[in-house]
């Protein structure tokens, strides 16, 4: 980096928010994934619209790229730093512009935790629906950069059925507006494009969300089975029977095991399977479909039902599920989390064939999903001190994900491609895909600067180092979806 | 009678590849129609169609897995039917489906129906997608899984794109279970700030399937469910919350497929403006100083203007840029795409300067007004 052209970039920032020290950087190296490891040449904390604007044009003049970062919470490694590249940190970057109630709409800015919106819309009984298991953490520009998901996708969708505005500044600095504060679009969907675009096409500097009303009345009930394969089945009657859950989650042995260890969830003793079905709506809607859910339930012979009768013990219901990522850390050294997702009906051939993949791989699989959208994740444990285990667990992940890609599915639900899956898009896309895709890139950032080496195929990554849980999962702060 | 000029019907992916490679070769626009079912473009002389009537089937329906593929020539009848037929439907409420609209034109004009308003519109369920670039290649893009994260979601891009971006050649849509039992209730007001503040206080009272503002203000709802018990509970819900009783529209499902199948008379265009309820009173007395009828879907989240002569249409461009709104002309005699602002044209400038480098599909038109900046 030429020493005359970083001047020029530090000063465009106060020396508190331009961060280049060795240890400044070290923070920055890793995001939720964190096998991956880049540090930095600098990390610079934006604190306006106009310092991303010149920090832009600054980094598209020299070729320099630049990854944005809320909190670094990505489990594809979206947000590891670019190689010779900088990040451009936007927690600071955090608030509520703007809450229309009356619209049913929330301005925030990208740095906006997720969960704070919801806190916010509260009193006047609206809530922002999409819901990733990190969302007491993550932001609202990180979820936009990769469509996170959620448990409650299944009815309500992914962030991207959330959005309906954007102001973004490109890759050269330049400012545009997509969308608006409608429900409805004119032209090409171009707010439907840059959601989930991994932080390709510049940075959304403010956000204009949907809030939907909170639900009047909710209904959860767990189910404890024998096996996976009977709760795959419970999940296909309840399908079958034209009820719309919230959601519909599973949890295997392992993911069992662990959420029990981890946080004394109140699980049925000897179930090898839990399944969570959520209803939510208006009392009446709940009252007619809980009357077709419940014998339903009880129909597909679970060895217990537990119906929550508070808000407290949907909570911990909740807690339990949400927690199984970060809880298998207890049961083991070291994994690695998978997102895989297969049509719903074929859940049950992969569950079958990861059992099978995994006994021959000498290794355990713990199963955490949403049952109602065939989205795995399939948490493969090892123990990285044992020579072997970590290329084993590797090749492991590549043949579940190659399976899943094979029954129909996708390398990913709702983490992204990242860094970490950006080998498997040719298993999903021809040549001629990824190249329209790369038109598509070039066009909006002539240099690539943004985001540079994500979700297409490249060279690999400078580093690959298991590190295990993330600090804050360690810490209990953040759990995994 | 509009003259539909010379127009070219593929049978097949590979013949909408090689007429639009050789096209391209010899630098040649093509206009893409579907079944003319909206948006007729007048021939001239010059002009080159390229049709996707021929181009039909229903590839893949998983009803277990809710999702359903077909090519874009299919009459969206078809796929309603088919999904019917075990119970399911495409919850965006497809309109002009009597007109013989195909799945191509249906989510290259974008034009949602009335009960969108519950659970989406076409972008929230389209989850895959084929298309042809104006370079002839084939291109794939989402998935057939209802969630998926990998790629660009070229998908949603080509929902209401007007055949700007690419010859669409198949979708592949996220469908809903279909609900039982469905009733409609009239709720006559004086004017349009009363029909405004009713449907306020309507959304706060109820999920509505439908809530639509007609020509004379008057606002009609739709609730759905699975029993008529159901219904009955949710009405007495409505009525006590209201303190009004409530008037229910005999043959609600007349009422509804004449409204998603609106016909118009000859030169006039229907114009989509999306709308909030906050700015829906300006924007609707200044159409209405140009004495043009409208109606508003969506829970008024979207103005469906009735524009008889391009003069208004041109004035209609002006309102919009003033109010910084954004217009698309979704049903008419027409080679006119948008109005208004359009403030997105600089990024849609890139985006189709990599889809269509040669201008094969037309530039993208937008009608700024008389009294443009």
């Amino acid at each position: 980096m030429d020493h005359h052209h970083f001047a020029d970039l530090k000063r465009i920032f106060p020396q508190d928010r331009f961060l280049d020290s060795d240890s400044a950087r070290i923070p920055f190296q890793s995001d939720g994934l964190t096998a991956f490891v880049e540090k930095p040449l600098a990390i610079v904390i934006a604190e306006t619209e106009d310092e991303i604007v010149r920090t832009l044009r600054w980094c598209h003049e020299h070729s320099v790229p630049f990854v944005a970062r809320g909190s670094g919470t990505s489990l594809s490694g979206g947000s590891l730093p670019c190689p010779d590249g900088i990040v451009i940190a936007l927690n600071r970057m955090n608030r509520i512009l703007e809450l229309d109630a009356e619209n049913r709409t929330a301005r925030v800015q990208p740095g906006t935790i997720n969960s704070i919106v919801s806190h916010a819309a509260q009193p006047h009984g609206l809530y922002y629906a999409p819901d990733p298991s990190s969302q007491q953490v993550c932001t609202i520009g990180g979820n936009v950069a990769f469509n996170s998901g959620g448990a409650h996708c299944l009815k309500y969708g992914m962030t991207s059925n959330h959005i309906l505005g954007l102001r973004v500044v490109l890759p050269d600095g330049e400012i545009v507006e997509l969308g608006g504060t409608s429900m409805e679009g004119v032209g090409p969907d171009s707010v439907g494009l840059f959601v989930g675009s991994e932080g390709l096409f510049g940075i959304a500097t403010e956000i204009t969300l949907r809030l939907l009303p909170t639900p009047k009345a909710v209904h959860t009930i767990t189910a404890g089975y024998e096996t996976v394969e009977q709760a795959g089945d419970a999940v296909s009657k309840v399908i079958e029977s034209g009820l719309l859950p919230a959601a519909m989650e599973i949890m295997d042995y392992w993911a069992i095991q662990a959420a029990m260890t981890a946080v004394k969830a109140d699980y049925p003793a000897g179930a090898h399977a839990i399944l969570i079905v959520e209803l939510d709506g208006s009392q009446d809607e709940i009252d007619h479909e809980k009357s077709q859910l419940d014998p339903l339930i009880a129909a597909t012979n679970p060895i217990a039902i537990t119906i929550a009768k508070t808000p407290e013990e949907r909570a911990e219901i909740w807690k339990g599920r949400k927690s199984a990522f970060s809880a298998v850390g207890r049961v083991s050294p070291d994994f690695i989390v998978q997102d895989s997702v297969v049509p719903r009906t074929k859940l049950g051939e992969a569950l079958g064939q990861i059992e099978r993949l995994a006994k021959h791989a000498g290794l355990r699989v713990a199963n955490v999903f949403h049952a109602g959208d065939g989205n795995l994740h399939p948490l493969i444990l090892y123990d990285g001190s044992v020579p072997d285990e970590l290329p084993r667990a590797e090749a492991l992940a590549s043949e579940i994900v190659t399976m899943c890609v094979s029954l129909g599915g996708s390398i990913t639900g709702e983490h992204g491609v990242g860094m970490e899956k950006r080998h498997l898009m040719p298993s999903m896309f021809s040549p001629t895909d990824l190249a329209a895709m790369n038109e598509i890139r070039v066009a909006i950032d002539p240099h690539s600067v943004s985001n540079r080496g994500k979700m297409f195929p490249g060279s690999e990554p400078a580093s690959l180092v298991q590190k295990g849980l993330h600090p804050l999962e360690q810490a209990g702060v953040i759990s995994r979806e | 009678m509009i003259d539909l000029g010379k127009c070219e019907s593929p049978q097949s992916v590979a013949e909408f590849s090689e007429i639009l490679t050789d096209a391209a070769k010899r630098r040649q626009p093509r206009t893409i129609r579907g079944a003319a079912s909206k948006i007729v473009v007048p021939a001239t002389a010059a002009d080159v169609f390229i049709t996707t009537q021929a181009y039909t089937g229903i590839v893949d329906h998983q009803a277990s897995d809710f999702t359903i593929t077909a090519r874009a020539g299919t009459p969206i009848r078809e796929v309603i039917a088919t999904l019917a037929s075990v119970g399911q439907c495409l919850p965006f409420d497809p309109t002009y489906a009597n007109h013989n609209a195909t799945v191509g034109g249906l989510v290259a004009t974008g034009l949602n129906g009335p009960c969108r308003l519950r659970y989406g519109g076409i972008r929230d369920f389209v989850i895959g997608c084929q298309h042809v670039d104006g370079v002839g290649n084939i291109v794939r893009s989402g998935g057939k899984v209802v969630k998926n994260a990998a790629g660009f979601d070229i998908p949603k891009l080509m929902v209401g794109s007007g055949g700007k971006l690419g010859l669409i050649t198949e979708v592949t849509f996220k469908v809903f279970p279909a609900a039982q039992c469905f009733r409609t209730f009239l709720f006559p007001t004086s004017n349009f700030q009363d029909t405004v503040s009713l449907i306020q206080r309507l959304v706060s009272i109820y999920e509505f399937e439908a809530i639509e503002i007609l020509e004379d203000n008057a606002v009609v709802t739709r609730i759905a469910g699975s029993t008529t018990n159901q219904l009955e509970a949710v009405s007495h819900h409505i009525a006590e919350s209201l303190h009004t009783p409530l008037e229910i529209v005999d043959d609600e499902s007349t009422f509804w497929t004449e409204l998603s199948n609106a016909e118009l008379p000859s030169d006039t265009w229907l114009v989509k403006v999306p709308i909030d309820r906050k700015r829906i009173i300006a924007l609707d007395g200044a159409i209405s100083d140009l004495h043009q009828s409208r109606r508003y879907t969506a829970g008024g989240h979207s103005c469906l203007a009735s524009i008889d002569s391009e003069t208004a249409l041109a004035s209609l461009a002006s309102i919009l840029n003033q109010q910084n709104l954004t217009g698309q002309v979704v049903v008419g005699n027409s080679n006119r795409y948008l109005l208004g602002r359009a403030g997105e044209i600089p990024f849609l400038q890139r985006i189709k300067s990599a889809m269509d480098p040669h201008n094969i599909f037309g530039a993208i038109d937008v009608l700024t007004g008389a009294s443009a900046p």
